[in-house]
């Protein structure tokens, strides 16, 4: 069997992203990681939810489920449950994320199941065409927030830290060779995965540009990722980002406490208890 | 004497164990033979409040609680006081003279039986828990029946509890019979074990439960909701003994979504909530439609609207459980009858489901959902559903687009497209919630739009041929022909006994599957004859179902929505006002 490359895993259909868009690199990172990782694309299954970066699915050759705005996590973790040979991802932006799914965002973390959540942070709604999201910076004028935001933004890593997440990563859509190191830890890591790309919305956030982010992002020399504390501080930086994976621990995942159910067992025995 | 038909209920403070007491005195009955119906009544509360358990036993059928009490046990003083009205002639109550004084002045003509049964308790099995034991003990000796029956029951119950427990359970039984017995020749009542086959004494949940399992279900998720947490107890505890995956939810929408993503990966999966939690599974149930997702759905009511009142009945979610969901998309709803049916409609939506890619929503209420009933055990062979249209590795490979994806909603006759599931060679492709073609990609061109709507939609005429016909219960002539869905079949069906006894010639129309509809089956029972509809909710939902359908118009309705279930005499009573006024009309 030939190596898979990148080309392989292309659907035949094209995305509809704007010029210069956040997404083609995650989308390109995505595709190096499954061909880099030498993964059966029959068996990876991307899971989204709604919004411009949530057509990922349609446009790699694997199995996919495009589903609504904010579920894409319980429906991916029942998807592992279901079949543990699987290797499932999920693609959503920060709205889907951390504002209307934020609930199932927080309990993944703590559930541990071995997925990735790969979350295409743009700090805007682009799909809705420029509302806040729950990342947006406080005084951000945006379609519905004409005085600027009066909300403190959601950190997402420390939030995801302190539910108690086992691997929590940042990467910048600006940087693909690090951005695809990234995916493929992540979905290497046995447990939950998060990583966080910052990616610019050239059209809805035109302020948080390429450029803007490579001036606030950088790769800490010195770093231990098994110190939750040191990823906690990183985290919580807020004149510039970290980039990398800021904490990685091994736990038992969700499915080594559950064990593999066995075939159905005898229901005349159960009905028996009830005579 | 009266033989083989009993009302026995019995009172006390919530956390008083009044549920075991009755459940204890069910299966003794059970156990011997005769028909049983338990049903509670408690407040929204863990401590506090008064709760209070019938037990209705009969030697033909017990299929809803009666008004009347033959046999009042009242562990508290207010057991006396709320339910000193509901005492039949010639009724007795046991109590416990050491914690409350009943005069006979305050219930001329009934029995009093004060047995001292937390003294018993402490004294012959060692603590006062043991005075519900008592309790039920006194209440088989007052009938004279079921002692060692009453031995056995308390075996299988605690025999795993060591020989210590069971020694004092039965001292406690032993002790109580003998208390009661002391009454019995002053009592007209009398219970007498009769042949009949083995059988269960179980709730509407665990009958779902296990209609579930016996289908093949390997994955139930949910959150926490009364009526129907019983389901995620009860399947969690026999999780690993009947190799099903359970999972309690952060919320009702992730349930819902769980559920799906488990089915997509080809495992039969099922939620269960009700009312209140059924509202926040509205978007996921539209996408189950609209990504042709199999999944059962079990919404078992309580009254609303919001919290409402959230430990009693209602059945005011037909409607929504017809219409939830933005859009318009195929659908089943079922809402079985009786625990039989909770078993049997169960094991079928998955079948529903999994043929017509599509969800199936099993409607039950608190009434159905947490009473008790006394049923043979159920035949489990041969229910596990076929999978419907499956896509081998050739049909895979000849259905695909002229880019080579495969054709997972591929146009077809019945509206049912094969399906495969993730982990399959070659067959890489994205379900999805957003209007797509044939090989699922985002597609809003106008044919499409309009064929892929076409062919979801004509699943549904495929399926109400797949569907059984309304049921018809009674004199089949009759003029008067009741109608209801749910759980008011009991009630109903004894009702119609009612009726029958007064000289009263009426019939039941059951509608079990409510969605599809079985439009010309109903239009052709309910022609020509004086419709009255009974239902659990203000509205005449069923009513306006079946003037949608048939455009038949009931007008005479018998509606309750207090939170109780229907007690048959009011139906009867109701049901023979009605049959005299369009008589005289």
């Amino acid at each position: 069997m030939h190596e898979l490359s990148v080309e392989d895993l292309s659907s035949e259909t094209r995305p509809t992203w704007c010029g210069g868009c956040g997404n083609y690199p995650i989308l390109i990172a995505v595709k190096k990681a499954i061909a880099q990782l030498g993964l059966d694309p029959d068996k990876v299954v991307i899971v989204s939810g709604i919004g411009c970066g949530s057509s990922f699915p349609h446009w790699v050759r694997t199995y996919g489920f495009h589903t609504i705005h904010g579920r894409p996590i319980p429906l991916a973790s029942a998807l592992k449950m279901a079949n543990r040979e699987l290797t499932v991802l999920v693609t959503a932006g920060d709205g889907d994320t951390y504002g209307i799914g934020a609930n199932h965002f927080l309990h993944a973390m703590r559930r541990n199941l071995d997925i990735t959540v790969l979350v295409q942070n743009n700090n805007i709604y682009g799909l809705t065409e420029g509302q806040a999201s729950p990342t947006s910076e406080l005084g951000k004028v945006t379609k519905s927030t004409p005085y600027g935001v009066v909300e403190a933004p959601l950190n997402p890593l420390a939030v995801a830290l302190s539910a108690g997440a086992t691997f929590v990563a940042r990467a910048f859509s600006g940087n693909l060779q690090h951005l695809t190191e990234m995916v493929k830890a992540a979905i290497q890591h046995r447990g939950v995965a998060l990583v966080d790309v910052l990616q610019p919305c050239v059209t809805f956030n035109p302020a948080y540009s390429y450029e803007f982010w490579r001036n606030r992002t950088y790769l800490p020399g010195q770093h231990d990722a098994q110190d939750i504390h040191a990823a906690l501080r990183l985290a919580l930086e807020e004149d510039r980002r970290a980039l990398g994976v800021l904490y990685q621990v091994q736990k038992p995942t969700l499915l080594d406490m559950m064990p593999l159910p066995k075939e159905p067992g005898n229901l005349s025995r159960l009905m028996e208890s009830f005579v | 004497m009266r033989e083989n038909a009993l009302c026995w209920r019995a009172g006390g403070q919530a956390g008083d164990g009044i549920m075991t007491v009755g459940q204890m005195f069910g299966r003794v009955c059970s156990r011997s033979g005769l028909h049983v119906c338990v049903s509670a009544e408690f407040p929204s509360l863990i401590r506090g409040g008064h709760n209070s358990v019938w037990v209705r036993v009969g030697g033909d059928s017990a299929r809803a609680p009666l008004r009347g009490t033959d046999l009042l046990v009242a562990l508290n003083r207010e057991s006396i006081d709320r339910h000193a009205a509901s005492l039949n002639p010639g009724a007795a109550v046991i109590f416990d003279p050491d914690h409350m004084e009943v005069r006979q002045e305050e219930l001329p003509g009934k029995l009093l039986a004060p047995i001292p049964l937390e003294s018993i308790a402490r004294h012959d099995a060692g603590d006062k828990i043991y005075r519900n034991v008592v309790a039920v003990g006194a209440t088989l000796g007052l009938l004279d029946f079921g002692r060692d029956t009453f031995r056995e029951v308390l075996q299988s119950l605690f025999g795993r509890k060591g020989p210590e427990v069971i020694a004092a359970n039965l001292a406690a039984a032993e002790q109580g019979y003998e208390s009661g017995a002391q009454f019995s020749e002053q009592y007209p009542h009398r219970l007498r074990a009769q042949p009949a086959e083995k059988r269960m004494l179980l709730t509407g949940n665990h009958a779902i439960a296990m209609g579930a399992l016996a289908a093949g279900c390997r994955f139930y998720s949910a959150y926490p909701m009364t009526p129907a947490s019983e389901l995620l107890h009860f399947l969690a505890r026999v999780e690993r003994e009947q190799g099903i995956v359970v999972r309690q939810s952060e919320d009702e929408i992730a349930a819902l979504c769980m559920a799906l993503g488990a089915s997509h990966a080809g495992v039969r999966a099922m939620t269960g909530t009700s009312g209140g939690g059924f509202a926040l599974m509205g978007e996921a149930l539209s996408l189950a439609g609209m990504s042709e997702t199999p999944v059962v759905v079990v919404v078992a009511s309580r009254p609303g609207p919001s919290t409402g009142m959230p430990t009693w009945t209602a059945q005011g979610d037909l409607r929504f459980a017809a219409h939830a969901g933005h859009g318009e998309f195929p659908r089943f709803v079922i809402a079985p009858g009786d625990v039989g049916e909770a078993f049997s409609c169960t094991a079928h939506a998955f079948g529903l489901a999994e043929k017509y890619q599509a969800p199936a929503i099993v409607l039950s209420d608190r009434f159905l959902s947490m009473g008790w009933w006394s049923q043979p055990l159920f035949s489990g062979e041969g229910l596990v559903p076929e999978r419907g249209k499956l896509a081998d590795g050739a049909l895979l490979q000849e259905m695909r687009s002229s880019f080579g994806r495969p054709l997972r909603y591929r146009e077809s006759e019945d509206g049912v497209s094969p399906r495969w599931f993730p982990g399959t060679p070659g067959g890489a492709f994205s379900a999805s919630g957003n209007e797509h073609d044939e090989s699922g990609d985002t597609c809003d061109k106008v044919e499409n739009r309009t064929r892929q709507m076409d062919k979801r939609l004509r699943k549904m005429a495929a399926a109400e041929k797949d569907i059984p016909p309304p049921q018809l219960f009674g004199d089949e002539d009759a003029e008067l022909l009741l109608a209801g869905f749910g759980s008011t079949k009991m009630p109903a069906l004894d009702a119609l006994e009612l009726l029958s006894e007064r000289g009263i010639p009426a019939a039941y129309l059951h509608v079990s599957y409510l969605v599809p509809f079985k439009a010309e089956a109903v239009r052709r029972i309910i022609s020509g004859r004086g419709l009255v509809v009974v239902e659990g909710n203000a509205d005449g939902q069923l009513a306006g179902m079946i003037a949608e359908h048939t455009g038949i118009i009931a007008r005479q309705r018998i509606l309750k929505y207090d939170g109780r279930p229907f007690f048959p005499d009011e139906i009867a009573k109701e049901a023979e006002r009605i049959g005299r006024t369009a008589c005289t009309s």
